[in-house]
């Protein structure tokens, strides 16, 4: 209650100050008006010797009793004498006292000596006056009343005042401001007024303040709205972005669990009508080839780089085949961020375009590039040798010469076909350039299994060639053959010139037949 | 030189009743009182009432006289030196108890002297030059030593 009243507290602060300084006038009050009321009784005393002096030394001079009693009496009559006695040298002639007998006094008595009315300096008797202590103890009490009273009546009325004051000033401005605060509509930008009369004070600072701060806050809640505004629009773009991207975009836990994706994920994976994979494991969802997705998972977290890994995925049906690239980075402690995307058309593309690279556009055979990348430097693959035929068409050039290209053209063809008809179907053949071909056979038994083929070959490229107009041309084959055993050092040009080596001899010989390099 | 011999005489009488005026005042008692002599202090008690019997005993009777009135003051002025006004207020204090009485009051010098004469322990004043042998002088008050 105290605390809670500025009013209250300020009115008993203000009362309890009073109250003290009117205990420390009162007691200042009583002790000066204790030694003056004394002095003064004393005063009043000697004053009313001064007019009973002449009777009393009349009465002392005739010792007179009756007269003494009468000035003793009168003495006591007032209320500063507690008694009165009258006494010559040899008796006493009167005495009186207020109340009862004479008490023994702690105050001390006034004496005025008498002398005679007739002889000034003879000494006839004496006139003793007890003083009443109870009169200087009322005056004292009555002064300290009035102090008291006048110091409650100033606390009292001083503590009003100060209530008032307060209250009015301090109080009851601030409840008008606090019940302004409640309904004050902040957020809309409302405005405190000023509670009347208090435009320059501290309260009217108070004010002021307040609104300052109200403007604050609403620049600030503006920023805001700006800038949540701003971040929605982001955030929009970004869904549609993420939403409409071909590629797969993902998050998931270090352990492989699915935290978040985009639609383009689940459809690359054909999971569009599946229930959501929140939670499950990656490698998985990728079916067969989820042992994969799993190790390179693993690598990922363990290394903390970058791993890329293309897997083919064979659709529901199984008719066609999509290769898919995983990407996954590692973002953070326990957190990986992963690509998936269909590169197929890409892959495809690029072989669309090692085709053109290697593939003789008239035969459809590799060319001398395509050769060369499928041989490397490399030996068989298997644990028999590799043999290499080199092929050299027999009277091309007439053909050539005497029926034109477009017959030549067509000898290459037959040619070709012909040689991979000997062939078996894992064997290749090359067009080196002009008429020129050479024949990868690899894993073959023997030398007498090579020589062998090269004869079928030689036989069959012999046959007549029908052309167009009707009529057939015919050519023949010098094949030069060469072995190369597994392990042993190969390198594309050594083995070219071994098998042309022998093309040669077989050439020398006489045409169409098939010599074996020996070195 | 004769007519200044006779003025002095003559200016001497005129003033004869102003010098009587300062002539000194006797106090007088009875013959028989058994009083040769008073002292001051003793008349003053005797007439101012704090003394009611005279030193041999007699009750005291003091008579003063107020005709004329010059030596009614004069009495008092030398007894006392109050004048008759203060004699007045003194006994006026002491007169309601009644306990004292103020002196009996003459009209004249005769007076005075017949009182005295006729009571024992009366006790009165007059100008010495009506002092006779009647009486008795026990103090004179002022004139010459």
């Amino acid at each position: 209650m105290i605390r809670g009243s500025i009013v209250l507290r300020t009115t008993l602060v203000v009362l309890g100050a009073t109250l003290a300084v009117g205990v420390l006038a009162d007691h200042l009050a009583i002790k000066a008006t204790r030694t003056r009321a004394v002095s003064q009784q004393r005063e009043a005393m000697e004053a009313l010797l001064d007019v009973v002096e002449p009777s009393a030394a009349a009465a002392c001079f005739v010792e007179d009793k009756a007269l003494a009693q009468q000035v003793v009496q009168g003495l006591v009559g007032s209320r500063s004498v507690q008694s009165a006695i009258l006494r010559t040298a040899n008796q006493d002639l009167a005495q009186a006292s207020r109340d009862g007998p004479i008490a023994p006094q702690n105050t001390p008595a006034l004496v005025r000596p008498l002398a005679s009315p007739f002889a000034p300096e003879s000494r006839i008797g004496e006139l003793v006056l007890i003083p009443d202590p109870a009169e200087a103890a009322r005056q004292v009490a009555r002064i300290a009343a009035m102090v008291r009273a006048v110091v409650a009546v100033l606390s009292l009325a001083l503590g009003c005042v100060m209530a008032l004051v307060v209250h009015r000033s301090i109080t009851r401005p601030i409840r008008i401001l606090s019940r302004r605060l409640h309904e004050l509509e902040a957020t809309t930008g409302a405005r405190l007024f000023f509670p009347s009369g208090h435009e320059r004070d501290e309260i009217g600072q108070l004010v002021k303040d307040v609104n300052a701060l109200v403007e604050r806050l609403m620049n600030a809640l503006q920023v805001e709205r700006d800038l949540r505004g701003q971040l929605e629009l982001d955030q929009r773009k970004v869904q549609a972005i993420l939403e409409n991207a071909g590629t797969g975009i993902f998050v998931v836990q270090g352990d492989g669990r699915m935290e978040a994706w985009t639609p383009a994920f689940l459809r690359l994976l054909d999971l569009e009508g599946a229930s959501p994979p929140q939670g499950s494991d990656l490698p998985a969802l990728f079916g067969l080839t989820a042992d994969r997705v799993g190790t390179c998972l693993a690598r990922c977290r363990e290394q903390g780089l970058r791993q890329v890994e293309t897997l083919q995925i064979s659709d529901l049906q199984g008719t066609r085949q999509r290769w898919l690239q995983l990407t996954l980075d590692p973002i953070g402690p326990d957190w990986i961020q992963g690509l998936l995307e269909d590169v197929t058309s890409h892959l495809e593309a690029a072989e669309a375009a090692q085709e053109l690279a290697t593939r003789d556009a008239l035969t459809g055979a590799l060319n001398r590039l395509g050769a060369e990348r499928l041989l490397g430097d490399r030996p068989s693959k298997g644990s028999r040798p590799l043999c290499l035929m080199l092929v050299d068409l027999d009277h091309f050039k007439q053909v050539n010469d005497s029926r034109g290209h477009d017959a030549g053209d067509e000898v290459l063809r037959q040619a070709v076909l012909r040689m991979q008809g000997s062939l078996r179907r894992t064997d290749e053949v090359a067009r080196l350039g002009g008429d020129e071909f050479l024949l990868i056979v690899d894993n073959l038994e023997d030398e007498a299994m090579a020589l062998g083929i090269a004869d079928k070959l030689i036989a069959a490229i012999g046959m007549p060639v029908p052309l167009p107009e009707g009529d057939a041309v015919q050519v023949g084959a010098s094949v030069g053959v060469a072995l190369f055993p597994p392990g042993q050092a190969f390198t594309w040009e050594a083995a070219l010139k071994r098998a042309d080596r022998a093309m040669y001899q077989a050439k020398q010989v006489g045409r169409n037949c098939a010599r074996l390099a020996r070195d | 030189m004769r007519l200044r011999e006779c003025v002095l005489p003559l200016l001497l009488l005129a003033m004869a009743p102003l010098l009587r005026a300062q002539e000194s005042i006797a106090v007088i008692v009875h013959p028989e009182s058994g009083i040769s002599q008073l002292s001051r202090e003793e008349v003053t008690n005797l007439y101012l009432g704090r003394q009611k019997r005279l030193p041999s005993g007699l009750t005291a009777l003091p008579v003063e006289q107020t005709n004329p009135r010059p030596v009614w003051a004069r009495f008092y002025r030398l007894l006392v030196d109050k004048d008759l006004a203060e004699i007045n207020a003194y006994w006026a204090r002491l007169f309601f108890s009644g306990q004292a009485q103020p002196p009996h009051r003459a009209q004249s010098a005769q007076e005075v002297m017949e009182t005295v004469a006729a009571n024992r322990g009366a006790i009165g004043f007059v100008e010495r030059s009506k002092v006779n042998r009647r009486v008795k002088v026990v103090l004179v008050l002022g004139g010459a030593p």
